[in-house]
């Protein structure tokens, strides 16, 4: 009896044992697998510059909207870009620029010039939960992060708007550098981009991104239309652009301060 | 004591209910002025720290240059500074709005993309400050207003606000309403925050800040967060925490704070001698009383407790009422000084009500009450001395007092000449020294009255005679034969006219000396301001605004003034930059030391200043010391090549070379441009031009000569009223001096008039001798006041206001004043002497016979 209960007891061990580990080796391919979507989502919309026409309207809760247009351009990838946004429009905006220089291992450095007083004012870094400018993006959401700085988990496939996706759950590993704890990502499978995320707070849902009006533009799939949503809120944030070309070759000055200055 | 007091004081104080009614009232007076004029002060010393406070938020140390402002790249250096969290720069600016019912608005500007963890200005119902940032910064017309500025002007996100900045009326757009706390609050709600750069457009800063806040790391102290600071920025900085700061504007304040404090203890110390004149005729009025209570056992220490005793109950009733008076007129004196403190130091400080401080509210009914009993301890002290059997002795009384006389004469002279004798020694220059100098010489006037007034009297006799016959002789004679009651009398005339004397004569001797010095200084034919009040100078001008002036036709010289005050020793001079040998080429100053010709070489250029004279003497420097001051640029040594007569500020003034400040202070900014206007050319005319071609641009204050000396009088004026309302209190308490001692004395003379009918005068020539001897004691009283205001009047303008100041100015008498008082005086004494003249010729032959 004895021996036999020994025998029950070793093969069960045995079994659970092995049963761990394949759970295990399933999670972490699992992670592979997510991370390995993640850089192919990443390697499909790498280029080296970038500029396009942008128009936002901000929603507010009691249905207020503010409109603002601009002019794009970007040069560089991967935590090491430099942007220069210039409004266009509405008139009490036309002639900003907002120039922003990001570093992999440092906050971004960032300068507003207004062409009303002529002057142009270094951006302090801002707490990465206020918002940007009034829009429902906040600095954390604007901010280049490296692909590889989260943990991630693919839960899977879902249908969203028809099409096929990969779910995948994502955590910001330097959990005291985000306010986020942890955001849900859907991967179209066809043209393996990003078309929505929710962003969590403490465990709740706080807000939403979609992308949509997906177009290829020299070969990659780009949106037209991203749309924030603060569910807390209840306001949102949409951006259309046009125009959008990539590539590009921009004058050595373009992304300094020389050139923030011309309001023109 | 009790006992005593029921069955004696309070009836006898019922008894003269009249008397001791206008006694009071110079107790109630004394304590209200004093009460009004502590509490009007701590109310402005007290908004003034409020403002600083709630502004400065998390603040734990400001950076600041003094009123030249810190240039932009001294923010980096702080912030590059170990241990220092967040850096922000703030401008500050009180303006005023078109709106008078709105009122002034003091403007914060901010760096809106800053960290903003420094403050706390939430929107009202919302987290963020304004619902679209972009259109705030890229907007200079951008304004946040607090919740209480905005519902009191009914004013809502989109509304227009008209300011009146340097680049003249500008409409300004709320953007953004803060919820009416934290900083909200401060300046009395009415506050408005603005993006730093655009107020540094608007305001005329150029490229500078007035001030960096700074927030530390965790755990770093301040103590060892200045130096950190300082090493980063060099010296020419001040890094203080928030409230220190405030001092600064506080000891601006101060002369100006300690002259209205010696206002208000001289209202205390008149109140003090009519309470000593009201008990000394009481204790010769009630002498026989004494001599019947010490008869029945009555101690002599139980006899001075019973005067003190109702003295004490007079400075108690009347410290109550003072106080409560003072605070009646607290505020008005409030809002009046937080006026003559913009207009004469530049300073806006927002009060809207009086504060009434525990301490100075207990204070000045400690004042009250001591008054009231220092100025009935002598005479109580004199009523325990009385001796039972003389005291029945009325005659004897008066004999005695010749001896007393004497004992009184020697103690004043050695008093004035103990006085005189500290003006000799080496702490002669101090303050305190001169407080002590001061008191001394009213003390020996106080302790000679006697002396003097007998003196008087006696002179008199004659020309009464000569004048008015018989009952000008009686009435002469009257006051020889009672000096106790006359010396009283006269003492508190004499004591509340010399303070009359004393403000009209600083008065007097202030604004001629001012005026002939602004005949001098005042030298240019136009003056263009930035600022519309030329003490608080908001705004200033670009430098290149002085080339385009040039261009005005009928322009043949512009000079470009700025005014800065500075932190030398313990003060706060005035430091004055213009193109010197353009200065000098339009006129001379006038000099204490060292000569005209020396003062183009030695300032042009070089560390060579021009100090006042005044300052010399509060920093004992002459031609040729040395001064070293702080300045953005770092520590610099300056020369002094000159000492020039100047009254532009109490504390001091430097003049310097432009091209030498603009190259330490790194500030080209301009206050005031001076013109000079060219032959065949009217100034009017040119001020039009002028005004014309700026009408667009910014705002100019264009003033020919004759406005700037008007301005200048009219700030002179608004100091001085202050001065008047003085006056104005002195008059009214040596007027209640006056119809007490004169009431007192005349209803103690019940007796003598009395015999007088009995001898078979008329009670028209009674009633005349009476009004007559009145009248001399008012003439008396009068002229001892003149004497001892002159003397007092002289020391105060000299060497007193040479400690006290630094400035000396000529002695000038004010003999308007004089020629008022004499007749005045003469008049009220004749009037106060009717009703209780009258009162005693109506008492029948037997009843005043009777009267003791």
């Amino acid at each position: 009896m004895l021996s036999h209960m020994n025998n029950l007891v070793s093969r069960s061990t045995a079994f659970l044992c092995v049963f761990a580990f394949w759970c295990l080796a399933l999670g972490a391919a699992g992670a592979d697998r997510a991370l390995e979507i993640m850089r192919e989502v990443e390697r499909r919309q790498l280029t080296d510059s970038q500029s396009n026409d942008g128009a936002i309207e901000v929603v507010d809760s009691k249905g207020k909207v503010l409109n603002k247009s601009w002019r794009f351009t970007r040069e560089g990838n991967r935590g090491r870009s430099k942007v220069l946004i210039r409004f266009t429009g509405p008139p009490e905006v036309r002639g900003v620029g907002l120039l922003t220089l990001n570093s992999p291992d440092k906050p971004a450095e960032q300068w507003l010039y207004t062409p009303a007083i002529q002057r142009d004012r270094r951006v302090a870094p801002q707490e990465k939960s206020q918002r940007f400018m009034g829009t429902d993006f906040t600095h954390e959401d604007i901010e280049e992060r490296s692909i590889e700085n989260y943990d991630y988990a693919l839960l899977g496939e879902e249908n969203l708007a028809g099409q096929p996706a990969h779910k995948i759950r994502a955590v910001y590993k330097d959990r005291g550098a985000t306010q986020y704890s942890q955001l849900y990502l859907w991967v179209r499978k066809d043209i393996v981009a990003t078309t929505h995320v929710e962003f969590y707070v403490e465990g709740k849902l706080r807000k939403t991104m979609r992308w949509n009006d997906w177009k290829q533009i020299q070969g990659i799939w780009t949106p037209h239309v991203v749309e924030m949503k603060d569910l807390a809120r209840g306001s949102t944030t949409r951006i259309r652009v046009s125009e959008v070309k990539y590539n590009l070759r921009f004058e050595p000055d373009w992304f300094s301060l020389r050139n923030l200055r011309r309001s023109d | 004591m009790i006992l005593l007091m029921r069955q004696i004081s309070i009836p006898e104080m019922r008894r003269h209910l009249l008397r001791n009614f206008l006694t009071l009232l110079g107790i109630v007076l004394g304590v209200a002025i004093f009460c009004a004029i502590r509490s009007a002060n701590s109310s402005l010393r007290a908004a003034l720290r409020d403002t600083i406070d709630q502004i400065a938020g998390k603040a734990v140390l400001q950076v600041t240059a003094g009123q030249a402002g810190l240039p932009e790249p001294a923010l980096d250096a702080v912030r590059a500074a170990a241990g220092v969290q967040a850096a922000v720069p703030i401008i500050e600016a009180v303006v005023r709005t078109t709106d008078a019912a709105q009122g002034n608005i003091l403007i914060l500007g901010i760096d809106m993309a800053g960290d903003r963890s420094m403050r706390d200005y939430r929107l009202q119902g919302d987290d963020e400050v304004v619902a679209d940032p972009l259109v705030f910064l890229a907007q200079p017309d951008s304004l946040i207003v607090s919740g209480d500025f905005a519902s009191r002007n009914k004013l809502t996100e989109g509304d227009s606000i008209h300011l009146i900045t340097a680049l003249g009326t500008k409409s300004f757009t709320v953007r953004g309403i803060m919820a009416p706390r934290g900083m909200a609050r401060a300046f009395g709600g009415n506050l408005g925050v603005m993006d730093i750069y655009s107020a540094q457009f608007v305001f005329g800063r150029g490229r500078s800040f007035d001030r960096i806040d700074v927030a530390l790391q965790e755990g770093l102290g301040i103590d060892d967060a200045i130096p950190r600071i300082q090493e980063k920025l060099g010296p020419g900085y001040r890094i203080e925490p928030p409230l220190r700061r405030g001092k600064q504007t506080e000891s601006l304040m101060e002369a100006f704070s300690h002259g209205l404090f010696l206002s208000s203890a001289m209202a205390l110390l008149v109140g003090i001698f009519l309470i000593f004149n009201a008990f000394s005729v009481s204790v010769t009025q009630r002498r026989s009383q004494i001599g019947i209570l010490r008869a029945l056992g009555v101690t002599r220490a139980q006899i001075q407790a019973l005067f003190l005793g109702e003295s004490l109950l007079l400075g108690v009733v009347g410290s109550l009422l003072g106080i409560g008076a003072g605070i009646l007129i607290g505020r008005g004196m409030m809002l009046f000084m937080a006026t003559v403190v913009e207009q004469t130091y530049g300073v806006r400080v927002f009060v809207d009500r009086l504060r009434i401080d525990p301490f100075w509210t207990a204070l000045s009914f400690a004042a009250g009450t001591a008054a009231s009993l220092m100025g009935a301890y002598l005479p109580a002290q004199a009523a325990a001395r009385v001796d039972p059997a003389l005291a029945l002795q009325k005659g004897k009384f008066q004999i005695l007092f010749l001896g007393e006389n004497r004992r009184r004469r020697l103690a004043g002279v050695l008093i004035l000449l103990f006085g005189l004798g500290i003006g000799f020694t080496p702490a002669a220059r101090t303050l305190q020294a001169q407080l002590t100098v001061f008191g001394a010489l009213f003390a020996s006037l106080v302790l000679l009255v006697p002396t003097f007034s007998h003196w008087i009297a006696g002179w008199l006799r004659q020309p009464m005679g000569w004048l008015f016959g018989m009952e000008g002789r009686l009435a002469t004679d009257s006051l020889v034969q009672a000096p106790r009651r006359t010396s009283s009398t006269v003492g508190a005339l004499m004591f509340s006219l010399s303070f009359v004397l004393i403000m009209a004569t600083f008065s007097a001797s202030v604004k001629t000396s001012m005026m002939k010095w602004v005949d001098f200084a005042i030298n240019s034919d136009l003056f263009v301001a930035a600022s519309e009040s030329l003490t608080s100078r908001n705004f200033q001008f670009p430098a290149e605004m002085a080339d385009e002036l040039k261009k005005v036709p009928g322009v043949r010289q512009v000079d470009s003034l700025r005014l800065i005050i500075i932190d030398y020793q313990t003060g706060a001079p005035l430091l004055v930059s213009i193109e010197i040998d353009q200065y000098l080429r339009r006129g001379q100053p006038l000099m204490e030391e060292g000569r005209v010709d020396d003062l183009l070489s030695g300032m042009r250029g070089k560390n060579g200043v021009l100090i006042s004279n005044n300052l010399a003497r509060l920093h004992a420097l002459k031609k040729g010391s040395r001064m070293v001051l702080d300045t953005p640029t770092g520590r610099h040594e300056f020369e002094v090549v000159g000492v020039q007569v100047d009254y532009s500020s109490d504390s001091g003034s430097l003049l310097i070379d432009r091209e030498v400040y603009k190259k330490l202070w790194n500030d080209d900014r301009v206050d005031t441009f001076d013109l000079m206007v060219e032959k065949g050319y009217s100034p009017d005319a040119v001020k039009r031009e002028i005004q014309r071609r700026f009408a667009d641009k910014r705002n100019v204050f264009v003033l020919t000569n004759l406005d700037m000396r008007q301005e200048l009088l009219r700030v002179a004026n608004q100091f001085f009223a202050l001065q008047y309302v003085q006056i104005v209190v002195a008059v009214v308490v040596a007027v209640l001096g006056i119809i007490n001692s004169l009431m007192v004395s005349i209803t103690e003379r019940k007796r003598e008039i009395g015999i007088l009918r009995s001898l078979g005068g008329e009670r028209r020539q009674v009633r005349k001798a009476i009004t007559l001897e009145a009248v001399c004691m008012g003439l008396v009283g009068v002229l001892l006041g003149i004497v001892g205001g002159t003397v007092m009047g002289y020391y105060s303008v000299g060497p007193f206001g040479a400690a006290f100041n630094g400035w000396v100015f000529p002695y000038r008498f004010p003999l308007e004043m004089a020629l008022v008082l004499i007749p005045a005086v003469v008049l009220v004494s004749w009037l106060a002497a009717l009703y209780p003249a009258s009162l005693a010729l109506k008492t029948s032959l037997v009843d005043a016979l009777a009267y003791e």
